[in-house]
């Protein structure tokens, strides 16, 4: 004859495990189906559990007060029809292996969420800053814990990055500036002046505008040696490598980082620039790096201006200048200035140099 | 795929003295019978998911109503729907499958036991909201109508939803319209555990029908024969332009209102006396005693009923799970 | 063909018009939408032209109707639903959220609900609490439910029919103050996609999105500040659900600023998503200043005229609101 458990009921959406109370029937009893064989509690509420199907009682599988989980048997019955889902899930239902009859909670079960590795969350930063304005701090190599916001949010925006000036720094810098433009003040220097005419490529970012003009002014002075030289001690001293300081605007007033070009072709020489133009535009530039120019070029084409007259940084003879571009019915074109100091040349050989850059400009462009 | 063999309207009128529909009849009630059953014993087993409304009791009224129907009529249906979608003629596979959370289920897992719909029958669909389905019977019955179709729609309900809004708002814009729809009110007694003693003061749920100047009717609801003709009725007045009906069947839910209820409101005594006038029982003596069908021919009819629900659950167990990749598509129809 | 200038309305009325002569299915059901020609007078004679079956006046009883509307759309029938004033829908909420919006997913995908609903919506007419309000958030929360705002008399035509086709509910909230507005509309049938931003004018200083009648409001005030140098892009998003920002995001990155408009309470408002958008994604990145909201005052819309006007933005409010935001970096 058949067998069908009577098992612990779920009774409701979340219900698991319950506990009998107490069973209604014995074995050997003849039971109905919705006749009431066992007593179990859940929720601490106590529920009968009826038979549904007709059978005799086979055998008691609990004990009271045991806790079952949901889907395992309470009791077996023999019965004279076959339970409806009997065999239906793996191993027949009958009583022979109570353990694997109840995939109690195939379903409702869900998988143990795994603990999620700790990990050290980022130190809070004090820093209140607008995404844009942390982007522009980024680029310009601005530490914002030491920038002021002026809103009264405390968050830093685009426009603190520009007005964190520290006064006694500033008048430190004008100082510095003074002694050097002073000195320079003694030195007899002229500048010579040339419209360049530039390929339609040149200037897209000022990054690639520093690159360029850097390269060519070195290929400049390399092909006339007599003008790469310092004035000292009454006589012109020749120089090997050049050395560029390019005057870069700062919070503090220009600063002059050097930049020295390679001979060879170096791919990640432009991101070197990069980096010492936006370190120097915070003046963050090392002081190693202020240091050995032997010539400087400023460039003043970010300002809309055409044509500025630069003086010299003693000791070195030549100061090149870079004003804006500007169309011409022929094409581009940029004023550039020579300043010279006039014991090592001549305007001649400033206006030369000058011919020479325009050549080197447009072969390295 | 598992279904009923089709509900037939035998000519004689009654589901009494036709074999064939009354064997039908019978197949009908037990087909809902069984699968109900099935499903409390997988829930009961911790095998299915979620929760389910049972209308283990209340076959007869599903069963006499959708025997009224043609092919063609539409029915929407309830939270307590199983048995309006197994006798509109539904795949049990798919039935199944939906509740035991599969790919292959009526609404590939999204809806479960309370929102199967079947566009092949024509059932709109179940729906989780007391009283929800009753205005967009009305508004499919207006579709008829303005299309000049004869299709009937029959919105099952309980007695719950006769209090709600929408079935007053759904009532009257059917009986102004004279829209082809016929209101099933299956009266269980019990709205959850809230009594109709304690949410009604009429004494029959049809006698609202006249606020709405519309007919209406009560039947014993465990009577399939007397459902059928009164469903036949009402069917036939909407279809012939007649307007609608509120047709009460008074029946009785053996088990909880769902899962998680524990009986406290009604006493033993009452479900055992609505279970001695089970619908299914009371069926197969009349038409065993009038010898209409044999007993062999009914024990057959179980065997069958059986094996399909066991083919269904089978079939259904052997499918994929519901897939949660297509989730995000799901939400829109895309545009033709 | 060439563009007319007619009001929203005539345009809204020459969609519906055109859609019914174009498919049977089509059909208008509402209160008073028939002999009266509809409370803001939207249907019109489409009565006369259509007869009492495919403009049908109903009950006042927007829950059944939006429920038959459901029920006629599930069998193949494309309703326009007109419920008089957005306020409304809270009558019809079941139908529309636990039905029309979650049928075609959790029913399985085989069955869909084309239908569109259509309600006038915001304050400005001094009707009060109960027939003022913005509830476009409450819609575009519910999956399932697209939801536009057409902001002219072209968006309102082109929008309609383009929610007609969608075999979708559509929730089209009109505004009342546009009605008798006009402008340029095609006389054909075209549709408006739903789902596509408008660009409405360029600029390069900000960017200002705003919907519904807070579109016209934001050009004006971009005129205004356009005389006091600041060029504003103002954006009309049209379609809140699906919601695109591409456009919204690029603009954002052209300018770093931005300034959201809608008439709605600004707690948990429309805006409130947009914002979050930009603060997920890349144009938080080009933000040069915080994302700035000028929405209507977390209160029920007051019947005072100076106090309706005080609770949602004005024009002057995004001007002022839009120097301010320059004055930050």
């Amino acid at each position: 004859m058949p067998q069908s458990p009577i098992v612990m009921p779920k009774m409701s959406m979340t219900m698991t495990e319950g506990e009998l109370i107490s069973y209604t029937v014995s074995v050997g009893q003849e039971v109905k189906a919705g006749d009431v064989v066992a007593t179990v509690a859940t929720d601490k509420v106590d529920m009968e559990v009826e038979a549904d199907t007709a059978g005799t009682v086979l055998e008691l599988t609990a004990t009271p007060n045991q806790m079952i989980n949901v889907g395992e048997p309470l009791l077996i019955l023999e019965t004279v029809g076959e339970d409806l889902l009997a065999g239906l899930f793996d191993s027949p239902p009958a009583a022979t292996v109570p353990a694997q009859l109840a995939p109690a909670e195939l379903i409702a079960t869900e998988p143990e969420l795994e603990v999620a590795q700790e990990v050290d969350a980022p130190a809070a930063t004090a820093v209140l800053a607008m995404p844009g304005a942390r982007v522009k701090a980024a680029e310009l190599g601005i530490d914002l814990t030491k920038v002021t916001a002026a809103s009264a949010s405390g968050v830093i925006q685009v426009t603190d990055l520009k007005i964190s000036i520290d006064p006694d720094r500033r008048a430190k810098a004008r100082t510095q500036i003074a002694k050097v433009t002073m000195a320079s003040a003694a030195i007899p220097q002229f500048t010579v002046l040339r419209n360049i005419a530039v390929d339609h490529k040149f200037g897209k970012t000022a990054v690639k505008r520093t690159a360029t003009l850097l390269k060519a002014w070195q290929r400049t002075l390399e092909a006339m040696p007599h003008l790469h030289v310092f004035w000292q001690d009454d006589a012109a001293k020749l120089l090997t490598d050049v050395k560029i300081a390019i005057a870069i605007e700062a919070p503090y007033g220009f600063v002059t980082p050097v930049i020295s070009v390679p001979t060879t072709p170096a791919p990640q020489w432009n991101s070197e620039v990069a980096q010492i133009v936006a370190a120097a535009t915070t003046g963050k530039i090392a002081v190693a790096n202020l240091s050995g120019a032997t010539t400087s070029i400023t460039d003043l084409g970010d300002y809309a201006v055409q044509q500025a007259n630069v003086m010299l940084i003693t000791p070195q003879a030549t100061a090149l200048s870079i004003g804006s571009i500007s169309k011409t019915p022929t094409g581009l074109q940029l004023t550039a200035g020579l300043t010279l100091d006039h014991r090592v040349g001549d305007p001649g050989d400033a206006a030369k140099a000058l011919a020479q850059f325009e050549i080197n400009l447009n072969e390295v462009i | 795929m598992v279904a009923i063999t089709p509900l037939r309207s035998p000519e004689s009128g009654s589901l009494q003295t036709d074999k064939a529909a009354a064997l039908a009849a019978l197949e009908s009630m037990l087909a809902i019978r069984s699968f109900e059953e099935a499903v409390d014993g997988l829930f009961a087993r911790g095998l299915m998911h979620g929760t389910m409304h049972l209308s283990i009791g209340q076959e007869a009224s599903a069963t006499g109503v959708c025997a009224a129907l043609k092919e063609t009529d539409y029915i929407t249906s309830t939270h307590r729907g199983h048995g309006h979608c197994i006798a509109k003629g539904a795949d049990l596979t798919r039935m199944m499958a939906e509740l035991l959370a599969k790919q292959t289920g009526y609404c590939r897992g999204r809806g479960g036991s309370m929102h199967i719909a079947d566009t092949k029958t024509r059932n709109l669909g179940a729906n989780g909201i007391v009283a929800g389905g009753i205005p967009i019977a009305a508004g499919a019955a207006l579709a008829q109508k303005m299309r000049g179709e004869t299709n009937v729609v029959v919105s099952f309900f309980g007695d719950g939803a006769t209090n709600e809004g929408a079935f007053h708002e759904a009532l009257n814009l059917a009986a102004i319209w004279d829209l082809p729809v016929v209101f099933v009110c299956e009266n269980n007694k019990y709205g959850m555990s809230n009594s109709t003693e304690l949410s009604m003061r009429v004494e029959k749920i049809s006698d609202r029908a006249l606020a709405y100047g519309i007919a209406g009717e009560t039947v014993d609801g465990n009577d399939v024969d007397a459902v059928y003709q009164a469903a036949a009725v009402a069917v036939a007045r909407a279809r012939s332009g007649g307007g609608p009906t509120l047709l009460e069947c008074e029946t009785y839910r053996w088990k909880g209102h769902s899962k998680s209820d524990k009986n406290l409101y009604r006493t033993k005594e009452e479900i055992d006396e609505w279970k001695a006038k089970d619908p299914i029982e009371r069926f197969q003596e009349i038409i065993l005693s009038s010898g209409l069908v044999t007993q062999s021919e009914i024990e057959t009819l179980i065997a069958k009923v059986r094996e399909g629900t066991r083919d269904a659950i089978k079939e259904a167990s052997a499918a994929p799970d519901s897939d949660p990749a297509e989730l995000l598509s799901s939400v829109f129809r895309e545009a033709n | 063909m060439t563009d007319r200038i007619i009001t929203y309305s005539e345009a809204i009325r020459e969609a519906i018009g055109q859609a019914m002569e174009a498919d049977p299915n089509v059909f208008m059901l509402g209160e008073d939408i028939g002999i009266y020609g509809g409370a803001f007078g939207v249907s019109g004679d489409l009565y006369h032209r259509f007869g009492a079956e495919r403009i049908r006046d109903t009950p006042i009883s927007e829950l059944g109707i939006v429920g038959a509307a459901v029920g006629a759309a599930l069998v193949g029938m494309k309703p326009i639903v007109e419920i008089q004033f957005s306020d409304f829908t809270a009558q019809a909420m079941d139908q529309i959220v636990n039905q029309a919006a979650k049928i075609h997913f959790m029913l399985g995908g085989e069955l869909s609900v084309p239908m569109v609903l259509r309600a006038p919506s915001g304050s400005g007419t001094g009707a009060a609490a109960q027939h003022s309000q913005s509830l476009e958030a409450w819609f575009a929360h519910v999956p399932g439910l697209k939801v536009v705002l057409p902001s002219n008399a072209r968006d309102a035509k082109g929008l309609l029919l383009a929610a007609i086709d969608d075999p979708n509910p559509v929730i089209v909230l009109e505004h009342k103050l546009l009605y008798k507005t006009s402008g340029p509309v095609p006389e054909q049938m075209y549709r408006t996609p739903i789902g596509v931003a408008d660009l409405v004018r360029e600029g390069k200083d900000l960017v200002i999105v705003a919907t519904g009648i807070m579109v016209s409001r934001s050009v004006a005030a971009a005129q205004q500040l356009a005389a006091q140098g600041i060029e504003a892009t103002v954006i009309d998003p049209r379609t809140l659900s699906p919601l695109d920002m591409t456009l919204i995001n690029d603009a954002i990155a052209a300018t770093g600023r931005v300034i959201l408009v809608q008439e709605a309470p600004k707690h948990v408002g429309f805006m409130a998503e947009i914002a979050a958008r930009i603060a997920e994604g890349p144009a938080l990145f080009s933000l040069l200043a915080p994302v700035k909201r000028i929405c209507g005052m977390d209160i029920p819309i007051p019947y005072a005229p100076q106090l309706e006007k005080a609770a949602v933005p004005q024009l002057e409010d995004i001007v002022a609101g839009a120097v301010e935001l320059m004055r930050e970096p």
